[in-house]
């Protein structure tokens, strides 16, 4: 089986921080078949038409979770359900993170964009690093996980309350002069990829970004979710189908 | 019940039910072929497509609105050639009827598509003169009669498959542009493509979609799908492929009562890609519990008052 619909039972929702949640669904084959970088089409009730996509952020036994921050309409919908609820999620989505590189990388995490990297981080356990970048220490959410799997965690806030003050490209900078990564697997607001793309090319390693476009279908067939190809400028990818994880060198950021 | 009859003729080919896929909704066929076996179809309407490849329209290309959305993609398309050599031959792998859609810049664009496919293997040609989120995208020519002639006539004197008209629904009056289908020869009708539409991000004072303006779909353009349908259903004598909204089983029953004879499945098969063998289920199972044996029986069942 690939991609399906699945109309899931909510296991349990949760709370972390500020705006931030995450709903935890029961789903034995989208369990089995979601990879690191994936992504769920979940349907946000009836006050929505559209899907939202959101990130699978772990897979554990039969249950997949994400995490999400409530943004509008939709999010708002899904922050409101409980357990024992059902949620109607299409998917897994998109090519995910290529974990079977060989040797060390680097995982670097902005925002939200935190998330759809832990399950890169558990696959390749203590061969994986991760720079975390919150606003503030207020929404600091999952990085304990992260240090439980990583080898070595920098986690850097904007105003300094928590770690490193500062972003996370700019840490992210002294661990590569440091380590011999293979890669490069980064998700988080674009200013922060397009400086992961300078320091990848700077140190002449290769960087896989996540990106995000506004979606209808999430499987290839409505083109709605175009980014700009890298190598000819006349031709459009698409976040859904060719993404969200492409090489950053492949599309213009 | 006795076996139902759920096969519909459009325009001498036979589809073997009414339920269709809309153009743009549905690629090329492989991406839904991961969900459903396609050759429980009908027909297939493909991509858009022009004479030469077509990039698109810069993204933000979606945005959502109250029971529908707003599309700006710009027929972005591999261009006629592509699709005859590297997709058609896929799709015909399927017991399905193949609806070639195609729109241009000039007459002579079409003219030249409706040759190099009539040479193809596709089933029908579907002229879209109503793409209403490129300059060229034909709308153009769909809201002036005239053209709307002038087109179908041009297409009509070189196309060696049947010929379908997709007409636009941004026209004072549509049973006009139907009109002047019909008299330049028009084998059938498809109705209703998009409705021009905005939406605007109130935080960045900016429109949602980087095109500006897109076309509005799903169930929220669906009483406007069932009234033009009608409404043409009474001007002319040749087939209507309702489309507009339908989401449901008893939507595809309502369009067909309004005038459609075969009923295609757009924005809908975005959210759920099952749709259209949901709504082909619907609709036999709507035939089945009101003993409706022979579909063509509902197409412009409805009585007005
Ligand atoms: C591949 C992918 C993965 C994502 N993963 C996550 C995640 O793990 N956690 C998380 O919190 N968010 C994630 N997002 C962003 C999330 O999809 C949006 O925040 C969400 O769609 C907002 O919906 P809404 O109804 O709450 O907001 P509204 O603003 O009411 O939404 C209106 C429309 O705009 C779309 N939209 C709004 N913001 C975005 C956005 N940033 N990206 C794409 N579409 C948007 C919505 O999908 C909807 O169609 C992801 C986006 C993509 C494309
Ligand atoms: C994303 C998208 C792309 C579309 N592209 C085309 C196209 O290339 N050619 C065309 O004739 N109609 C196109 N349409 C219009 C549909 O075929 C259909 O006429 C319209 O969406 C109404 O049906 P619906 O409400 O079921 O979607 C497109 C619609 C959508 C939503
Ligand atoms: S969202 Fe439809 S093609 Fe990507």
């Amino acid at each position: 089986m690939s991609k399906a619909t699945y109309n899931a039972e909510i296991a349990a929702k949760r709370w972390h921080a500020g705006n931030i949640y995450e709903i935890i669904i029961e789903c034995e084959q989208l369990a089995h078949d979601c990879r690191p970088g994936q992504f769920l089409q979940v349907d946000c009730g009836d006050g929505t038409f559209l899907r939202r996509p959101i990130s699978i952020y772990n897979v554990d036994g039969a249950r997949v979770s994400m995490i999400f921050e409530v943004r509008g309409r939709g999010t708002r919908y899904l922050s409101q359900l409980k357990a024992g609820e059902y949620l109607n999620v299409l998917g897994p989505l998109g090519n995910g993170f290529d974990t079977d590189i060989d040797g060390d990388i680097l995982v670097i995490g902005g925002g939200l964009g935190v998330f759809p990297l832990y399950m890169v981080a558990k696959s390749k356990g203590k061969s994986c690093d991760a720079v975390l970048g919150y606003k503030t220490e207020r929404v600091l959410v999952s990085h304990d996980r992260f240090a439980d799997v990583c080898r070595e965690v920098v986690i850097t806030t904007d105003d300094g309350s928590y770690g490193v003050q500062g972003t996370a490209v700019a840490a992210a900078h002294s661990l590569v002069v440091n380590h011999h990564y293979k890669a490069i697997f980064a998700c988080g607001p674009l200013p922060m990829l397009k400086a992961v793309h300078a320091l990848a090319c700077k140190y002449n390693i290769p960087a896989w970004v996540s990106l995000e476009e506004r979606m209808a279908c999430g499987f290839g067939v409505c083109l709605a979710c175009a980014v700009k190809s890298r190598e000819n400028e006349e031709e459009y990818l698409h976040v859904c189908k060719h993404g969200p994880v492409f090489n950053s060198k492949e599309v213009m950021l | 019940m006795s076996k139902l009859n759920t096969a519909v003729n459009i325009a001498g080919v036979e589809f073997k039910n009414p339920i269709v896929t809309a153009s743009g909704t549905f690629g090329f066929g492989r991406e839904f072929s991961e969900f459903f076996d396609l050759s429980q179809l009908g027909a297939v309407s493909v991509k858009g497509l022009t004479l030469k490849p077509k990039a698109g329209n810069p993204p933000p290309r979606a945005a959502e609105s109250a029971s529908g959305m707003l599309n700006s993609v710009g027929l972005q398309n591999p261009g006629v050639e592509s699709f005859i050599k590297d997709e058609l031959p896929f799709l015909r792998g399927f017991d399905t009827k193949i609806i070639a859609n195609m729109a241009g810049n000039t007459v002579e664009d079409y003219v030249e598509m409706a040759r190099i496919l009539s040479d193809s293997d596709v089933d029908m040609l579907e002229v879209n003169i109503s793409c209403p989120n490129v300059k060229e995208g034909g709308v153009a020519f769909g809201v002036d009669e005239r053209s709307v002639y002038e087109v179908t006539k041009s297409v009509k004197a070189v196309a060696k498959k049947p010929v379908i008209i997709k007409l636009s629904p941004n026209v004072t009056d549509i049973k006009k542009m139907a009109r002047a289908a019909e008299s330049g020869g028009a084998d059938a009708l498809s109705l209703i493509n998009t409705l021009l539409g905005m939406r605007i991000d109130i935080k960045t004072r900016r429109p949602i979609l980087k095109n500006n303006t897109g076309g509005l779909s799903g169930p929220a353009v669906f009483p406007i799908a069932v009234r033009m349908v009608h409404d043409v259903y009474e001007t002319v004598n040749i087939p209507i492929i309702g489309m507009g909204g339908v989401a449901r089983g008893e939507d595809a029953v309502e369009l067909m009562m309004a005038g459609a004879s075969a009923v295609a499945v757009g924005s809908a098969a975005l959210v759920n890609p099952l749709a259209p063998i949901e709504i082909k289920r619907g609709l036999e199972k709507f035939m089945e519990e009101n003993d409706v044996c022979d579909v063509t029986a509902l197409t412009g069942a409805a009585r007005m008052w």
